[in-house]
């Protein structure tokens, strides 16, 4: 039989090392896969604690989270910070002795946002919230429903706004 | 191929310079082509303010035709300067670096070019701005005075249909405008009565939005989103003014997505040939009698600098060795806090009210170069419910959406427009490691702010934070200007015009001291930027005034 010498079995095994980790870095770094359905849930209960309904309709009313996936198919570095989020999110969840953040209840998870919020801007969940809330925001108030109580008369065209001499609501 | 030489005259860019003299030069009955980088948008279905997405795109221009820069080193940022650092009160500084960013050169490609998103500001110059270095030692004068151009002042204003006031004491007028001034808006009046308080005057703007039917055009309705694209056609942006008109005069051709890669310098001092890339990535030229250069002041002295050839071996018209030097940059600050009351700031047209007290190039204690102050909620992008919910409004969860409710429509802003004065660290040049989608190497912008300028800027921004609790606001919420961050939607003075060739690029008619079939039409002739004036008013009224001269050369056979 033959022996392998002990410079092959180094190389070999630096080789597989490195494909393993290749493999790795492909997968997490970058190509991540697509947002799962369980980060799906995540997501959304992290969303409707960002823009929870009220009189008008909260974040997953208006679809948020879709448009928000949507965005993160084309965009991996978008849809890791999405995922590593999640993660995050889930893992603070274990605090609270539950495997996931959408298990929560709405005062617990309340607890998580604001940590999240306050957290070092260059840190993940400061990165993840940052950005998150800007997609939400963009998403949410892009669309008809959530303009009702803001005493907006939108979209700006077709009507325009021909009372602008006025003082708003004063003419209908 | 080289097509037959069916045009007097070719036109490269179809913003307010090229539009201008497409017009002026069809109607006096010349074949005109206009080769045009950018596509013609359709204010009818291309435009989004009717939809409730609308927000969530700016002008909605297509990635295709987004030029390409490259930019220089840009300075460090020094601590004596951090009150002009850009701020919000969510995000925290916008630049954490300590050297100055760059956020763009806004340039538009399209029929209409940058008026396509503009706020339909409609400006003549400070009279005294176009004499900077006799009367002050900057920059260089212009080589005509303010009473030469008046008269083509008023033919552009009557093209675009301008709404205004008639009695600026300083801007002499031969002509009223065509159109009345717009009404403050409701949201305005505060800010009008602030300034009225520190002793400033708030007057009427005067803008290219109609107040009344004109021209087959409908009024204006109000909506605050010029810069979004005017669906209405209210807005004289040069796509329905100036080059509507001269297709409809039958002498005027127009290709779009054509980009024009290069002037042919031949013998005899004439641009004999321009060369041109079409919509299917054809290469093509054509000639003309006359070639009229309008791409602005980074793409015009770039077109110059790209034809180097053995007839002009540094560029045609750049025998002066002054193509792409001075260049002039917008040097702006915004502002931006919350009325108690409510105001539906959301309404009005981009900018009814302007302040010109501080116009005047000797007006700021201390500092050469004007400013101006004007109301800025549009250009700021504070119209929508997006902006309030992402930079307005604090926080998350309930609390924020209560907080939009009381906050929705009661920002005020106020911007400033300073003088910008030449500077040897700021200018244009070819960078030879970028190249553009076609392999063209692409233009280099340097950019330097120097002591007067920070100190015309600190002017600004000492001014607003006075004025803005002066007019109600309770807290501001964000500054952002150009001392940390490189932004310019206007730029000129890369091909100056003057009387002496040594120290210019074109005459004072636009035309290349050399070549004498080569026009310049664009903000790059501009030898000073004036106070804060929006400048797409007199380079049109320098189209015309460059049209008419070559019509005269023309009928004298001198062509």
């Amino acid at each position: 039989m033959n022996k392998i010498s002990r410079r092959l079995f180094l190389k070999l095994s630096l080789g597989a090392g490195l494909l393993a980790s290749s493999g790795y870095i492909f997968k997490t770094v970058l190509w991540p896969s697509q947002v799962t359905p369980d980060e799906t849930k995540t997501l959304s209960a992290y969303l409707d604690t960002l823009i929870p309904p009220d009189v008008t309709p909260g974040a997953v009313q208006l679809n948020v989270p879709e448009m928000i996936i949507s965005k993160s198919r084309t965009d991996r570095k978008y849809r890791r910070l999405i995922k590593k989020g999640c993660r995050w999110l889930d893992t603070q969840a274990g605090d609270f002795k539950t495997d996931t953040f959408a298990s929560l209840g709405g005062e617990t998870r309340q607890e998580i946002v604001k940590i999240a919020s306050e957290a070092e801007r260059s840190s993940l969940p400061g990165i993840f919230f940052k950005q998150i809330r800007l997609d939400a925001f963009f998403y949410y108030y892009g669309t008809a429903e959530s303009w009702e109580g803001l005493g907006y008369d939108g979209p700006p065209q077709p009507l325009g706004f021909p009372d602008y001499t006025y003082p708003p609501g004063e003419i209908t | 191929m080289t097509e037959p030489a069916d045009f007097d005259i070719v036109i490269v860019g179809a913003g307010p310079g090229g539009g201008a003299c497409a017009w002026a030069l069809s109607s006096y009955g010349y074949r005109v082509l206009v080769l045009e980088a950018g596509p013609a948008y359709d204010p009818d279905t291309d435009y989004l303010l009717d939809k409730p997405e609308w927000e969530q795109s700016r002008f909605p221009d297509r990635a295709q035709y987004k030029g390409r820069y490259s930019y220089g080193t840009m300075q460090k940022l020094e601590s004596r300067w951090d009150k002009l650092r850009s701020w919000n009160h969510i995000h925290g500084r916008f630049n954490k670096t300590d050297r100055r960013a760059v956020f763009g050169y806004h340039h538009m490609r399209g029929i209409g070019g940058s008026t396509l998103v503009f706020s339909g500001e409609a400006h003549r110059f400070h009279p005294d701005s176009m004499k900077m270095n006799s009367r002050f030692g900057f920059a260089a004068d212009w080589p005509i005075d303010y009473r030469e151009l008046e008269p083509y002042y008023c033919s552009a204003e009557q093209i675009i249909g301008v709404a205004g006031p008639d009695n600026d004491p300083v801007r002499f007028r031969s002509k009223p405008n065509p159109l009345p001034a717009h009404q403050h808006s409701y949201s305005n009046m505060r800010i009008i009565e602030g300034f009225r308080k520190l002793g400033m005057n708030m007057v009427h703007n005067s803008v290219a939005i109609l107040s009344e039917p004109y021209d087959d055009r409908p009024e204006c309705n109000y909506c605050a989103n010029c810069n979004r694209g005017c669906p209405r056609q209210d807005k004289g942006s040069v796509d329905v003014t100036f080059m509507k008109k001269a297709v409809d005069s039958g002498f005027c051709t127009v290709r779009t997505d054509c980009q024009v890669t290069r002037l042919e310098a031949g013998p005899h001092d004439t641009i004999s040939e321009v060369h041109y890339v079409d919509s299917r990535g054809n290469a093509e030229s054509v000639s003309g009698k006359v070639i009229i250069v309008a791409c602005g002041a980074v793409e015009s002295p770039r077109l110059l600098l790209l034809s180097e050839n053995s007839h002009a071996p540094d560029g045609p018209g750049n025998e002066s060795g002054h193509v792409g030097r001075h260049f002039m940059e917008t040097i702006s600050w915004v502002a931006s806090g919350l009325h108690p009351e409510p105001l539906g700031s959301f309404r009005g047209i981009s900018s009814d009210s302007i302040c010109w007290d501080f116009n005047a190039p000797d007006s700021i204690p201390g500092v050469i170069g004007g400013c101006r102050f004007a109301i800025a909620a549009s250009e700021a992008e504070l119209v929508g419910p997006i902006n309030y919910a992402q930079r307005v409004v604090k926080g998350w969860g309930r609390e924020h959406k209560e907080a939009m409710r009381r906050s929705f429509g009661k920002v005020l802003t106020l911007s400033s427009i300073c003088e910008s004065l030449p500077h040897d660290k700021s200018f244009i040049d070819l960078d030879p490691d970028e190249k553009d989608s076609l392999g063209q190497t692409v233009a280099r912008i340097h950019s330097y702010l120097d002591d007067m300028a920070l100190r015309r800027l600190e002017f600004a921004a000492d001014t607003i934070r006075e004025a803005l609790p002066a007019s109600g606001v309770e807290e501001i919420f964000e500054e952002y200007g150009n001392y940390d961050f490189f932004s310019s939607t206007h730029v000129f003075g890369t091909c100056r015009m003057g009387d002496d060739h040594r120290e210019s690029v074109v005459d004072r008619f636009c035309r290349s001291h050399r070549w004498k079939n080569l026009f310049i039409v664009d903000a790059s002739v501009f030898p000073s930027t004036g106070g804060g004036e929006s400048p797409s008013l007199t380079i049109e009224a320098l189209a015309i005034r460059t049209s008419e001269y070559i019509s005269d050369l023309a009928s004298k056979g001198e062509l």
